[in-house]
């Protein structure tokens, strides 16, 4: 054993804390970032939404995006180009509209998945593989029903059936029953021709390809001729021949969408995670470093160099950041991911049929990989200690001195401190104009950017509050107030670093449950300065709301009636493509909606001006204030705007309205629902008196109940901030307890003094108390100032005024617990210590 | 802070044995001590390194308990104490002077000086504080922290803290054991003026006969027993008899 390893070793056997204490940063650290690497890992390898309900075809042909992806139809003459490409190529449309049955009651039957059922064109379940089992195909408004459905809904053939759809109530008989050996969905089959009696596009959706004989080279040789098929007869239009399990119909896939979205909040975990993980492990190691000054001023004064100590400092960390991330990536990792993904499923944040991640080839890859970046960025963020532990000087030891490096303060993190806050409010000062979802967006990025910037900061910011807060302490406890107050001043690195991670627990906390209360409340506040109608009506589950080709929406005789005064007005949404503009970011679908402008004012307000919103014609249309002002368009523009079905149409605008929080972000009118493959309208706005005698299937509120229940962020949207906000919140307490039991090693003899000196062991008790009280108080009062810092030009543009909106639970409770987490391990690392003395 | 001192004998210890070890291994710390230190008097308790000197010291200020014997401070038998009282014991009647001095960092000089009294709870004029300043000589250093001061000055605040209660006994372990010639016999000279000025009972403890000297009285300690008391003898004698003991 060499002689620095026999250095470490004693100093890790007779101070067993200091490295403990890095040795659970380490751990902590690798547990949380492996466990979101392996849920990441598992979302994108294992994702659920690939299972496809088109198998059994070769390929599916669709009309290409410009933003990427694919539209939801395509254009007319794609069947033809794909059969004419190959004699060996079968092909058929494919069209899919959602359709509910309506049971005995008159409430809907949802699917297995719990949303409304769809129907196929009978052409393509052929070609799927679909066989009748029972009866005929489709004819007329026949429909032919898969035998689970059939038999859950108490349906035989020859049966007659109400079902609602986009066209409205409509009866029907039941012309077969069909197994549909490889689909994922329940499913209704109608005759191709009913579908274009339905409201919306005429156009398919895709085109269903399968080649004779199957196989991989035939299905290879289908692509490449529909392809070149396409290309030649078609050129005006982009393609994509897809994978069937890469294809989602209907309408945008839900789990998809949440897959994406589960992603992204693991993106941003690993990313706040990440930051959070360096500052804590900085000042962990700093203190760490500190505590050891004495023991590495005596090797530089026996000649080892300033970077041989470095090296010393550097194997050391190595040495124990290494197994311990080792144990917190494979042992706690993969628990803590099984448990997060349990957590994530039951709050409905991940969709149940998410798989765990199991101990495989590319499980350990994953832990192998969080092992190495743990060690990795325990060294990086220890590079300011290690570097400032070579500066040492010598001759302290020889004047009997207490050994000085500036740990805390480094010119490099005050760089990269200050870099990082520029970079986070940048953004804001360059939207400051914008409009509020944009400077809301700008404003909580720069939050999110503040909170690390004053953490690294902390040198800096902690030492003079602390000093404030410590003068309120030498008064309120004039026994070892004082003491508290002078140790927590001259110990700027231990309360620094006691200090940290309270202020991102706070901080990073506040923002990211602070910003969206912050604009739920202003959409509240919008839709219910918009919200003129009486009434809403929404659809039950397992149902949508009808369109019906008399516009607007009207309840379907004998389910129901409303009124027929030509004043309810369905909202369809959509979405719609803008030109490419530059200096907008990435160019994406915006959010629109269909209303019928003849009575949209007698039902909504949406403080559009002198020109309102009557006067939307199939040529016109309206935009909101926020997306007006970042696309900089005016009053008069025209515009060339793509439709889902891939339409493209010049409209003008006609007018800009300013209540379109929580709104969509273009208006049209109804004449849009033509372009839309799949429509169905959200809700029904009711001026007036109550409906009379509302379907089963919907779902009436009042003005007032509806802005009562109104909760514009799902439940899985808050489940995972607050999922976010505990991960976070935890490993900062964590951290927390940590350093602070850390920072009581380097106390033991001033606690031994202070009993000599006739204290008593409450004394001694309470001052170690109010030290880290002081500490983690300005640690919490930076991080909540910061991140409202951050957050005041949300606020400001909002109607509730400067302050942002807070979870009032976290606001009272973090700041107890960061006390406690503090507290408690010192208060037992004081004690332990104090049993060993007397040992 | 006078009426709290006590009279005449300050420290009686009796048959006072202490071992140290695990059970069955015991190894003896002290054995059978018998000893008195009376009021204005400065003792030196002197003998080779492991003779027990600091188990002593514990020992006779209540810090840790004998397994025999008793010990009286002040009239009050402290062997059996409980923690409150011990504390309130010292607090009120003992001082101590470390050899490393003990001084918290991050107070000033003058800040030290005031903190057994704050701790006790006391309202000691700040002038009082001042005054022991004064009288150790570092009257142009009360906002001097520790680090600011050189050794010998941080000794001297040391022992100006350790009599701003008004102790009736100050224990003294290795005072200069960290300090140069000059500064040892300054360190010296302040005690021996703590002890005829202000009454107060100093027990040395210390392996150096140059230390030792300057006592009333000299104990010998050799492996836990107190085996000679010299009165009045050189330095040379006490370094002889310590060896020739040991």
């Amino acid at each position: 054993m060499n002689a620095h390893r026999r250095l470490f070793t004693a100093e890790v056997c007779r101070r067993p804390g200091r490295a403990i204490a890095i040795l659970v940063t380490c751990l902590i650290t690798a547990a949380a970032t492996g466990a979101g690497a392996l849920l990441i890992d598992v979302l994108i390898r294992g994702n659920p939404a690939r299972a496809s309900t088109l198998e059994g075809v070769d390929a599916v042909v669709v009309a290409a995006s410009p933003t990427g992806g694919y539209l939801r139809a395509v254009p007319r003459g794609t069947l033809d180009a794909v059969r004419g490409a190959d004699d060996r190529i079968r092909a058929a449309e494919y069209r899919d509209r959602w359709l509910s049955l309506l049971g005995e009651n008159g409430t809907a039957t949802p699917g297995s998945d719990g949303r409304p059922t769809r129907v196929w064109n009978w052409s393509a379940a052929q070609l799927l593989g679909h066989r009748i089992t029972a009866g005929e195909p489709p004819t007329g408004t026949g429909l032919v029903i898969d035998e689970r459905l059939a038999r859950r809904a108490g349906l035989h053939v020859g049966d007659l059936v109400h079902t609602i759809g986009a066209c409205g109530a409509v009866e029907r008989r039941v012309t077969g029953l069909v197994r549909a050996p490889t689909s994922r969905t329940d499913v209704l089959l109608a005759d191709d021709t009913e579908f274009t009696r339905l409201p919306g596009s005429p156009l398919a959706q895709a085109v269903l390809v399968k080649a004779d004989p199957g196989g991989p080279k035939a299905r290879s040789r289908a692509v490449t001729a529909v392809f070149d098929a396409l290309k030649q007869r078609l050129p005006g239009t982009s393609y994509r021949v897809l994978d069937p399990a890469d294809y989602h119909p209907g309408l945008p896939d839900p789990l998809a969408e949440e897959i994406d979205d589960a992603l992204s909040l693991l993106t941003l975990l690993l990313f706040v995670l990440l930051t959070s993980a360096a500052v804590v492990l900085g000042t962990t190691v700093s203190l760490w470093v500190w505590q050891r000054l004495h023991d590495l001023t005596i090797l530089r004064v026996l000649g080892n160099t300033p970077w041989r100590i470095r090296w010393l400092l550097v194997r050391e960390l190595i040495m124990l950041a290494a197994p311990a991330s080792a144990v917190g990536a494979l042992l706690c990792g993969l628990p803590l991911a099984d448990a997060a993904r349990s957590t994530l499923v039951d709050s409905r944040v991940l969709p149940g049929n998410v798989p765990s991640a199991g101990l495989t080839g590319g499980t350990l890859a994953v832990c192998a990989l969080t092992v190495l970046f743990t060690v990795l960025l325990t060294l990086l963020a220890a590079t300011n200690a290690v570097v400032a532990s070579g500066r040492v000087d010598p001759a302290s030891v020889l004047r009997s001195q207490a050994p000085v490096a500036r740990l805390g303060k480094r010119r490099g993190r005050l760089i990269a401190g200050l870099v990082l806050a520029v970079l986070g409010i940048l953004p804001l000062a360059m939207n400051v104009t914008a409009g509020p979802m944009i400077l809301g967006a700008a404003s909580t990025g720069a939050a999110l950017m503040l909170v690390p910037a004053a953490a690294i900061l902390s040198p800096w910011l902690v030492p003079p509050l602390a000093r404030c807060v410590g003068s309120f302490v030498a008064v309120v406890d004039r026994t070892v107030g004082p003491l508290a107050a002078a140790n927590v001043r001259t110990a700027s690195v231990r309360t620094a670093a006691l200090a940290a991670p309270a202020l991102l627990a706070m901080g990073l906390t506040t923002v990211m449950l602070g910003a969206p209360r912050t604009i739920d409340r202003e959409i509240t506040h919008q839709t219910g300065q918009r919200l003129l109608a009486d009434y809403v009506v929404t659809a039950s589950d397992g149902a949508a709301l009808p369109v019906t080709g008399a516009f607007p929406a009207r309840f379907p005789a004998g389910t129901g009636t409303a009124p027929t005064d030509g004043t309810t007005t369905g909202l369809v949404s959509l979405s719609v493509l803008p030109p490419a503009q530059t200096g907008t970011g990435p160019r994406r679908w915006l959010t629109a909606v269909s209303v019928d402008p003849a009575s949209i004012e007698r039902v909504l307000d949406l403080d559009a001006g002198k020109a309102g919103l009557a006067g939307l014609t199939q040529d016109t249309f309206a935009v909101g204030r926020s997306t007006a002002d970042l696309y900089g368009w005016t009053v008069g523009d025209t515009m060339e705007l793509t439709f889902p079905d891939g339409t493209r149409r010049s409209l003008r605008m006609v007018t800009i309205y300013a209540r379109d929080l929580g709104f969509a972000e273009i208006v049209l009118d109804r004449s849009a629902v033509n372009h839309v493959p799949d429509p169905q309208a959200n809700t029904l706005l009711l001026p007036g008196g109550p409906p009379q005698e509302p379907p089963p299937w919907t779902t009436v509120t009042t003005r007032a109940q509806y802005l009562a229940d109104l909760r514009p962020r799902s439940a899985a949207d808050t489940s995972a901030m607050m999922f976010l906000s505990f991960v976070l919140a935890g490993y900062a307490l964590l951290s927390l307890a940590n350093t602070a039991a850390l920072s009581q090693t380097e106390h033991s003899s001033e606690r031994r003094t202070l009993r000599f000196l006739g204290g008593t062991r409450s004394q001694v008790l309470r001052l170690v108390t109010w030290e880290i009280c002081i500490a983690v108080t300005t640690g919490t009062a930076i991080g909540l100032t910061v991140a409202y810092l951050g957050l005041a030009p949300l606020g400001f543009i909002t109607a509730g005024g400067p302050l942002p909106d807070l979870e009032p639970g976290w606001a009272l409770g973090l700041p107890v617990m960061c006390l406690a987490a503090g507290v408690l391990p010192a208060v037992f690392s004081y004690n332990t210590q104090r049993k060993l003395t007397r040992q | 802070m006078g009426d709290r001192r006590c009279s005449s004998v300050v420290l009686r210890l009796r048959d006072v044995c202490r071992l140290y070890g695990r059970p069955g291994g015991e190894q003896s710390g002290l054995r059978g001590v018998c000893a008195q230190f009376e009021a204005g008097t400065l003792a030196a308790v002197c003998g080779p390194s492991g003779s027990g000197k600091s188990t002593l010291l514990m020992c006779a200020a209540g810090l840790t308990r004998p397994a025999s014997g008793t010990i009286e401070l002040c009239g009050e038998r402290i062997e059996a104490a409980s923690e409150r009282q011990l504390t309130r014991i010292r607090r009120d009647q003992v001082g101590f002077v470390f050899q490393n001095f003990q001084l918290i960092e991050s107070l000033t000089a003058l800040e030290n000086i005031y903190l057994p009294a704050r701790l006790a709870g006391r309202r000691i004029p700040v002038e009082h504080a001042v005054r022991l300043l004064e009288q150790v000589g570092l009257s142009g250093r009360a906002e001097h922290r520790p680090a600011e001061l050189s050794g010998g000055e941080q000794q001297r605040v040391a022992i100006a803290r350790a009599l701003v209660a008004g102790p009736s006994l100050l224990f003294a372990d290795e005072p200069t054991g960290a300090l140069d010639g000059a500064s040892r016999e300054q360190i010296l000279a302040l005690l021996r003026e703590v002890t005829r000025a202000s009454g107060v009972c100093v027990v040395v403890v210390t392996h150096d006969p140059v230390v030792a000297e300057s006592a009333d009285r000299v104990l010998v300690l050799v492996d836990g027993v107190l085996v000679e008391e010299l009165t009045g003898a050189s330095r040379d004698e006490i370094a002889r008899r310590t060896v020739a003991r040991a």
